[in-house]
């Protein structure tokens, strides 16, 4: 069959070939969409998992480590941001790396106390571990799974 | 972080809808030119990279299939439209480069899933702009921006991008590191960011390829502006006014000092000059509108005898025989690649550098070729990355999309922490 004679002859039948293959890879890029939103929640369940679903808490507030990079200061571009004078603007940095999650002092002129012990080098958290930051306690706790 | 525990369910189906989209896309070529050799070919060659490119994904199971997926459905199409343009010739060199493209992809994701390390080795990424400006220089020109290896040509421009990438991606700790010179302190990576940033200006003002600065421009800006968002510190209300101010003030002088022909096409009104500076503007506006929504059929446009109909204007070109629907939504399959930062969002700080700086480049491309063949910008000649027809540019997209895909699945894995011993 002479296809390309027919469609000369017939142009709405091209057309409504073209709007059915238009259709169908919009099909496509919308079941890749829903992928995608699928791959969001994995990932948001992959990073609970790897990062042991750690988060911290201070004065019954919840603060989510949700990268591996968190900062802790006054300053207002800080991550986890506390408005006191006993803290300086970038005062700690929660980093997370080879599956565990570590502490530093940014230089800090108060310093960042882990269980009772001012960190001098990067220091690994556990769970219940008592982090203390100017006069604001913080706590590592464990994300109950839901 | 990628494990084969978990495995994206949705990666197969993924892959079976590409493969089922591009078998109707075959059809309608079929339709327009019956089945002869060279529809055998293209069907052959896009149909079985789908096949192999599915069953390679499958079998290292890596994440982020939203990637993988829109760049092989993304390829196929190209392939199509490449060889269906002004008739039926399989575009086997496109076809090769859209395979290297993606294979670039997997090598680009493996160099800088690890973060941590990616930016370790950034003196390594400074020392490869650095080479790649100094072919420039010495072996392009303001007359041919192409390297000529015999085999093949290479524009090494194109590849200074994904490298810039890696340079204007920067993370909280690197921010931090500042040194200080007489008595000015300053964070050393954010001034080798200005410098390289104006070395590429310079050296696309020699070049006389100002339609690429726009892009550096977008890459640099989103690192400056990530630093400002996380790092607010060092930049006062006083000192982002003064930035600002000497950004209209660079403006207004590349305005004033911009090469004639620049000049000519910020100045020009195509439809007084339809022969001339207007020439391609305008047959390409023509054929957006001869297309209509369903287009002329595949090989049957007239746009493909004027220059730079696959590269430059090759919105138009697809409008002309795809119809204006068929343009929008491969416009929109592209954008889902910078888009998918939205689904996985990054987690860590140069991550976030490399994929905003990613999304940039991909979004100023494509609207400085898409407005520019619409005649709603002066016309740059920039390519609409995996589309346009050039072995480099596309490989470049590849290695950008590696990135994204990195930023999607990352591997939080810091040797040199391993060595240090945690302490109080």
């Amino acid at each position: 069959m002479d296809f390309t004679s027919f469609f000369e002859q017939y142009p709405f039948f091209r057309e409504a070939a073209t709007a059915f293959v238009v259709i169908f890879v919009d099909l496509s890029a919308l079941v890749i969409l829903i992928a995608a939103g699928r791959e969001r929640r994995r990932g948001d369940r992959r990073w609970a998992k790897e990062g042991k679903g750690y988060m911290l808490t201070c004065a019954g507030t919840l603060y989510p480590l949700g990268a591996a990079e968190v900062l802790i200061g006054r300053h207002p571009s800080a991550d986890i941001q506390f408005p006191d004078e006993e803290i300086s603007r970038f005062h700690a940095l929660i980093t997370f790396a080879n599956g565990r999650w570590q502490i530093e002092d940014m230089g800090a002129h108060n310093g960042v106390i882990v269980n009772g012990h001012r960190i001098t080098k990067p220091c690994t958290l556990h769970r219940n571990d008592a982090i203390k930051i100017g006069n604001r306690r913080l706590v590592v706790i464990k994300a109950e799974r839901t | 972080m990628a494990s084969k525990s978990t495995k994206p369910l949705s990666h197969p189906l993924l892959l079976l809808l590409v493969l089922i989209a591009h078998s109707a896309m075959m059809v309608l070529v079929i339709c327009s030119f019956g089945i002869n050799a060279e529809v055998i070919k293209l069907a052959c060659a896009v149909l079985t990279a789908d096949f192999v490119g599915s069953i390679v994904l499958q079998i290292v199971a890596r994440e982020a299939c939203t990637v993988d997926t829109v760049l092989l459905l993304v390829i196929g199409m190209s392939t199509i439209y490449q060889s269906c343009f002004g008739g039926l010739e399989f575009a086997l060199k496109h076809f090769i480069f859209g395979i290297a493209a993606f294979i670039f992809c997997q090598i680009s994701y493996v160099v800088t899933r690890n973060p941590y390390r990616a930016e370790r080795w950034k003196p390594a990424w400074y020392v490869l702009f650095f080479a790649l400006v100094a072919a420039i220089l010495l072996l392009t020109g303001s007359r041919s921006m192409w390297i000529d290896l015999g085999f093949i040509t290479l524009q090494p421009s194109e590849f200074v991008k994904p490298v810039f990438v890696l340079i204007a991606a920067s993370s909280v700790r690197t921010q931090l590191r500042k040194s200080q010179i007489l008595g000015v302190h300053f964070v050393p990576d954010n001034l080798m960011l200005i410098f390289c940033t104006c070395v590429i200006a310079g050296l696309q003002w020699w070049c006389r390829d100002l339609g690429s600065l726009p892009t550096f421009v977008a890459i640099a800006g989103c690192g400056i502006l990530l630093r400002f968002c996380y790092l607010r510190e060092k930049i006062s209300v006083r000192l982002m006014v003064f930035l600002g101010v000497c950004a209209v003030g660079v403006v207004i002088l590349a305005w004033q000092l911009a090469p004639a022909y620049v000049q000519e096409r910020l100045h020009s009104d195509i439809w007084s000059d339809m022969s001339g500076s207007g020439y391609q503007q305008v047959r390409a506006l023509r054929a957006i509108a001869e297309g209509g929504w369903f287009g002329k059929g595949a090989g049957n446009g007239t746009l493909i005898r004027v220059a730079a109909s696959r590269t430059d204007i090759v919105f138009s070109t697809i409008c002309e025989e795809w119809g204006l629907f068929t343009g929008l939504m491969t416009v929109i399959l592209v954008l889902f690649l910078p888009a998918s930062i939205l689904t996985v969002p990054p987690r860590s700080y140069y991550h976030s550098g490399l994929a905003v700086g990613v999304a940039a480049a991909f979004i100023v491309q494509m609207t400085l070729n898409i407005f520019g063949s619409c005649n709603l910008i002066p016309f740059t000649g920039v390519t609409i990355p995996f589309i346009s027809q050039g072995g480099s540019s596309m490989l470049a997209s590849g290695i950008l999309a590696g990135f994204l895909k990195a930023a999607q699945a990352p591997v939080l894995t810091d040797k040199s922490a391993l060595k240090q011993k945690g302490g109080r």
